[in-house]
């Protein structure tokens, strides 16, 4: 027989060593090559941070509405804002706080401006001595129209990266669901990136109404407006329309102030 | 064989062939997270846990695609059947990293909300209208589920309960779980890849696993050649046929039928698939006297087509016969383990002249 043939319980057939010599390791190396063109296309998911093993305490003023936050001295007009372990809101437990000082402990999520508090639970926050801080102002809206990707704002912060795009989906939804203050990511033709906290035309949490449209590139009409230093637009709801036939919206990086930079201007 | 079960039947070359293969999952999955970790500054690389979970989804694609080869390779060349032996350990390891792959992203995208993970995977927003859109995860839980199934059921001991026709059956589901993987690729992660190229390793996989099925199925082509006498056909040039070796053939509405030629130039046939994995009999050869199987090894008598004690499996045998110098098959097969006579082919041809 021209062939050797191997029978897996009798010994390996010396003549076939040879052949499995190199076919063996030339398979080795198919699969290698493979994972390595699977993994060189690595994209970049920006500078967010998640330090979930380091927990801090901050104190300050709850601002429960629309979406519930810490004003602290150092951040007065940029506040943090705080949610819970997984994919929570905190409203349950802030809302009954709101305008009184308290200290709070949890992990901290991190990009650019932007700062959030991840808490494990009600007895992370308690009363504290009162500290005189205001709300930051509001100003006047702007009516805008943009195009971006709805995010929700724990993720694409820091906690999953990457925390936007197609495959990030179902867990952005999630987290909307579960009352996440929702982002639009919006990038200019320089590609600098810029985020803005959604709320209703009254200036309400708009909860679950954008599911449909979490994580697809959409047009948005509204009124940008500041909060301190935030960025937010009071979106009409009937004109988030999702764009047919645009692959994506890729994002990454810093997402600086809007307003200040070319994506519109934001009275201050 | 039918002996008794055990978990696994070690021997030698199973263990190197685990250790190697481990290696080479090991391997992969770690040039994946290093290359990928690497290929951007740490500080805007994906999450370390996103990176496992991509190089999970990734090596259980690679592992797929060589598991998917081996059958079409072994047919298209004998040297490759070490590698066939033990794919069903391959099998199970694959299972285990696409099963770590789905608990990861299960968890990870779809657990710690407001919804039970399961239903999150089904009901997610997505349309069906576009390809954009199209929701990828079911595709992927389902063929995640037919994995299961494959793997669940790999051992011996579901092949005899189960019966190897359906067994068979359930294991072809394979190529269905491919299907679904590939979608599950190109609608899901491959879309949001900032590059082009690894959509190219989807064709290449396609070209791949389709291209040597084709390429086996015609250069494995049972042989045809024979001429119909009613129930009886005539096996053209029988001495081609090498000694120790077999020839398959086909028989229209029935199951293939394994023409071997002994060291004595005696001629028998038995069914051409194997009792235990449905294996082609008609390409393994004769050890010590009995057809082996190519695939495990399993072994019966030319002569009645009955596994040499203690084994008890049985494939149906078929009568021979020559007939003025041609050798002719009876196309009716007997029960299996039906002793009938061996033909030799010389003696009847000097009987002839």
């Amino acid at each position: 027989m021209k062939t050797p043939f191997f029978v897996g319980y009798l010994p390996f057939p010396k003549t076939l060593k040879p052949f499995f010599q190199w076919a063996v390791p030339l398979l080795l190396l198919a699969g290698l090559a493979t994972a390595y063109v699977f993994a060189i296309n690595t994209e970049r998911t920006g500078t967010g941070t998640w330090n979930a093993y380091d927990p801090v305490s901050i104190t300050g003023v709850v601002k429960a509405k629309p979406y519930p936050m810490i004003i602290t001295i150092d951040r007065a007009n940029h506040p943090v804002l705080i949610v819970q372990l997984g994919k929570l809101d905190a409203t349950e437990i802030l809302a009954p706080l709101d305008g009184k000082t308290v200290s709070i402990e949890g992990f901290m999520i991190e990009r650019g401006p932007w700062q959030m508090m991840e808490i494990e639970g009600p007895y992370s926050v308690a009363e504290a001595p009162t500290l005189d801080l205001a709300p930051p102002t509001e100003s006047a809206g702007m009516f805008v129209s943009l195009v971006g990707e709805i995010v929700d704002s724990k993720c694409m912060l820091g906690v999953m990266k990457p925390g936007a795009g197609k495959v990030h989906r179902e867990c952005a939804e999630l987290c909307v669901m579960g009352g996440m203050p929702p982002m639009l990511l919006v990038k200019n033709d320089a590609g600098e990136k810029a985020a803005y906290l959604l709320v209703d035309q009254q200036g309400n949490a708009v909860g679950r109404r954008l599911i449909p449209y979490i994580a697809l590139p959409v047009a948005v009409e509204g009124f940008a407006f500041r909060m301190g230093d935030m960025t937010a637009i009071r979106i009409d709801l009937a004109m988030v329309q999702e764009l047919r036939g645009s692959a994506k919206v890729a994002f990454g990086e810093s997402i600086g102030l809007a307003g200040t930079s070319s994506f519109c201007r934001i009275p201050s | 064989m039918s002996q008794g079960y055990v978990p696994v039947q070690w021997n030698r070359n199973k263990k190197i062939y685990d250790i190697v293969l481990w290696l080479g999952i090991v391997t992969a999955m770690a040039v994946n997270v290093a290359v990928a970790g690497a290929s951007v500054s740490a500080s805007l690389a994906p999450s370390d846990e996103i990176l496992v979970l991509r190089a999970l989804g990734d090596t259980g694609f690679i592992l797929l695609n060589i598991i998917l080869a081996i059958g079409p390779l072994a047919r298209l060349n004998r040297c490759f059947l070490p590698l066939l032996y033990n794919r069903r350990h391959m099998g199970v390891s694959f299972f285990v990293i696409v099963l770590a792959h789905g608990i990861f992203a299960l968890f990870w995208y779809h657990g710690f909300g407001v919804q039970d993970p399961i239903t999150s995977v089904f009901t997610s927003q997505g349309t069906l209208e576009t390809v954009s859109d199209y929701p990828f995860q079911p595709l992927g839980f389902v063929a995640l589920l037919i994995f299961f199934l494959m793997a669940a059921t790999s051992h011996d001991f579901w092949n005899a309960v189960l019966g190897p026709k359906f067994w068979k059956s359930l294991h072809m589901l394979v190529y269905a779980g491919y299907a679904l993987v590939l979608l599950h690729l190109a609608l899901g992660a491959l879309q949001a890849e900032p590059s082009h190229v690894p959509n190219w390793v989807l064709f290449a996989s396609l070209a791949w696993v389709g291209g040597l099925h084709l390429t086996s199925m015609f250069a494995g082509k049972a042989d045809l050649s024979k001429v119909n006498r009613g129930a009886w056909v005539e096996i053209l040039d029988p001495m081609a046929i090498e000694r120790g070796v077999g020839r398959v053939v086909e028989v229209k509405g029935q199951e293939r039928v394994a023409i071997f030629r002994t060291d004595n130039d005696e001629f028998g046939a038995i069914s051409n698939v194997c009792r235990h994995q449905a294996g082609p009999l008609g390409e393994g050869c004769m050890i010590d006297g009995l057809v082996t199987c190519p695939w495990h090894g399993f072994q019966y008598q030319l002569e009645d087509g009955a596994s040499p004690p203690p084994f008890e499996e049985k494939v149906a045998t078929y009568e021979l016969k020559v007939e003025n110098g041609s050798l002719l098959l009876n196309t009716t097969a007997l029960p299996p383990g039906t002793p009938r006579p061996l033909i030799k082919l010389a003696d009847h041809a000097s009987e002839a002249s």
